[in-house]
């Protein structure tokens, strides 16, 4: 019991101390016990030596990284996205007043998953916190309509299609191959805010969950393009991406963008 | 609304989960008001005043010590089975590798360290406890170990 003293009276001492060539004790063992706790300038320079109960544990700083490349190349999964798909008000002025709202969605099962494959990041400045990255990223999307439909397209309009007997979760899906360019800005420490434009390659069809049909629907733009953000702290955070492209072709009858949002993660 | 702020309370679990020293932390925390334990420490801030008292003769060393985060000692006055159970817990979870270990007299010491590597924090963990004291040295920071010595050993050249 007696051992144990605590010195605290070199809080501001220990500035002193270490700067000049002095130790500074922080801790005894006891008034019989010359063990302590205490930081003292190392021999080398650059160094701190602990004293630490009878053992000396010298600390040095870190050496330098080594110089790295500006430009680094990542094949394979090396960033993944999940979060819900939400669609813009649609325009419904060329259907019947009967019709609106047919596109109204389920939450939550209006999803979006997405990995990115490859990655390519030039550092634009000295202290690296300025990037430029291009990406391959592949995305599932599925926008599961709360109504009991699945879309189809008749002579070039898309129309919902009521579900028969036996089939439900109607929702349309699609798989998108898309190509962003990204500027991230390190804010500070490893928070990142990002703005990307992404050009998108898509594939649409149109299914409902319990029966394996699907009916591709040619009326979804196969070619689109989104603007999204994101902010990540050491590559985890919230992303948020709109389609700028309505979602279908001008002809087809629909107007409406997607908009997703969601967390990002880097792998 | 209710389950997507579930999904982001989760998400901001999983990533807190990831702080390094938290698990010292928590146990320090713990223990450091309580009756019994006497404990000290030294914040990012001190650390910085003693940088930049270091700044004009060893940039080095004042490098150093700004990267130090914190250092924390807590010693238990008197034998208590349950805090040495803890320390021992906190440095076996498999992060902290274990530099050295030495038993004198009933008197057992170890020291461990998580290498954070160039970028990131290393954490610096000692404990000692036997029959004399129990105490728990914590040094969190961006530093390396360079040397361990017994001060009654001959230090290696």
């Amino acid at each position: 019991m007696k051992r144990i003293i605590l010195l605290l009276v070199c809080i501001l001492g220990a500035c002193a101390a270490v700067a000049q060539t002095d130790s500074t004790q922080l801790y005894r063992g006891g008034p019989d016990d010359n063990r302590t706790i205490g930081i003292s300038r190392g021999e080398n320079n650059g160094t701190a030596v602990f004293s630490l109960l009878g053992y000396e544990i010298t600390l040095a700083g870190r050496a330098e990284a080594p110089k790295r490349s500006k430009v680094k190349l990542s094949v394979g999964i090396n960033r993944g996205e999940v979060g819900l798909n939400r669609l813009s008000e649609p325009d419904y002025s060329r259907y019947d007043a009967d019709m609106n709202g047919f596109l109204k969605l389920d939450t939550w099962r209006s999803w979006h998953v997405g990995l990115s494959l490859i990655d390519v990041q030039v550092a634009l400045n000295e202290r690296r916190t300025v990037f430029f990255n291009a990406s391959a990223l592949v995305a599932m999307d599925t926008y599961g309509f709360a109504n009991k439909l699945i879309l189809d397209n008749v002579g070039g309009k898309i129309v919902p299609k009521p579900l028969e007997a036996g089939q439900r979760n109607g929702q349309l899906s699609t798989l998108t191959a898309s190509f962003p360019v990204r500027l991230d800005f390190m804010v500070w420490r490893k928070l990142m805010i990002s703005g990307y434009a992404s050009m998108d390659f898509i594939d649409a069809t149109s299914r409902y969950r319990n029966r394996a049909t699907q009916i591709h629907l040619p009326g979804v733009r196969t070619v689109t393009m989104s603007l999204g953000a994101m902010l990540t702290y050491d590559g985890v955070g919230f992303y948020v991406r709109y389609g700028v492209v309505p979602m279908f072709r001008s002809s087809a009858g629909l107007v409406t963008r997607p908009l997703s949002f969601g967390i990002s993660i880097g792998l | 609304m209710k389950r997507i702020l579930i999904l982001c309370l989760l998400l901001c679990t999983a990533y807190v989960a990831r702080g390094q020293d938290a698990a010292f932390g928590e146990l320090f925390g713990r223990y450091a008001g309580r009756d019994g334990f006497t404990s000290m420490e030294l914040g990012e801030k001190m650390m910085q005043m003693m940088s930049r008292r270091a700044q004009s003769d060893d940039k080095a060393l004042a490098k150093l010590l700004d990267g130090i985060r914190s250092i924390r000692i807590i010693a238990a006055k008197s034998g208590d089975e349950q805090f040495v159970q803890e320390l021992l817990k906190v440095a076996g979870d498999g992060r902290f590798k274990l530099i050295l270990s030495q038993t004198e007299e009933g008197q057992t010491s170890k020291f461990y360290f998580i290498d954070g590597g160039y970028s990131r924090c290393s954490e610096f963990l000692m404990v000692t406890y036997g029959p004399k004291e129990q105490v728990a040295v914590n040094i969190y920071g961006i530093f390396d170990v360079k040397d361990i010595s017994k001060l009654s050993m001959i230090r290696p050249m």
